[in-house]
């Protein structure tokens, strides 16, 4: 039994700042990651803001992403571009969500997320909510 | 490359359940180990959850442009 729920970009972020528990999460084999094949490609073409920022050397900085990333799945938008029209539905006027969105509908999951808006349409879930939810699979276990 | 061997004794009769057992065991194991590289990692970072937002609001916005630009929405 596992938890999937799709990583925002706002928790994918997150990882890289240091003592954070998303880490803890993120390595917890009881949880399937999901996230937009573009936000990979959008990390990636930040690189270079991401090393000045972290001041990490580029080869730590390599070594931590790709063990990061193996934990998710990057699913390709062709995948739930369908959801899209409910996801814009959903978000109304809250305009750059669509594609996490979409994902989590097309997966039927949850939005692993700090966007307050996104806990109100019922689409997200907290990182205390997945701790909790992690916490109860292992007491099922 | 360094090389640990671990020698066990399987219990007569148990190979089956015996290498289901190390299969998941050896799983978690490379969690943790995972997970304590990463970490040992993270420890050095500067970045801050103001760098984080910032990033991924930025991100979130070229995602959604990238979207409308293919007619997507």
């Amino acid at each position: 039994m596992s938890l999937t729920v799709v990583l925002d970009s706002n928790i994918l972020f997150r990882i890289l700042i240091s003592q954070g528990d998303i880490l803890e999460i993120v390595f917890d084999s009881k949880v399937a990651l999901l996230a937009p094949f573009k936000l990979k490609e959008e990390f990636e073409r930040h690189k270079k803001e991401l090393l000045s920022k972290t001041k990490l050397s580029e080869e730590r900085f390599d070594t931590f992403v790709q063990l990061v990333f193996k934990r998710i799945t990057f699913v390709p938008l062709e995948e739930y571009k369908v959801f899209l029209p409910k996801a814009k539905q959903l978000l109304k006027n809250h305009l750059k969500d669509e594609e996490f969105i979409a994902l989590a509908l097309s997966k039927s999951c949850k939005l692993w997320t700090y966007e307050s808006l996104l806990f109100k349409i019922g689409c997200g879930i907290s990182t205390k909510e997945v701790s909790t939810e992690l916490k109860k699979l292992s007491d099922a276990a | 490359m360094a090389e640990i061997s671990i020698k066990v004794e399987i219990p007569e009769g148990f190979k089956k359940e015996f290498e289901r057992a190390l299969s998941k065991a050896l799983k978690e194991f490379s969690n943790k180990l995972e997970l304590a590289l990463a970490k040992e990692i993270i420890s050095e970072s500067q970045f801050t959850q103001k760098d984080a937002d910032e990033l991924s609001e930025k991100v979130k916005k070229a995602m959604h442009e990238d979207l409308v630009k293919r007619g997507l929405l």
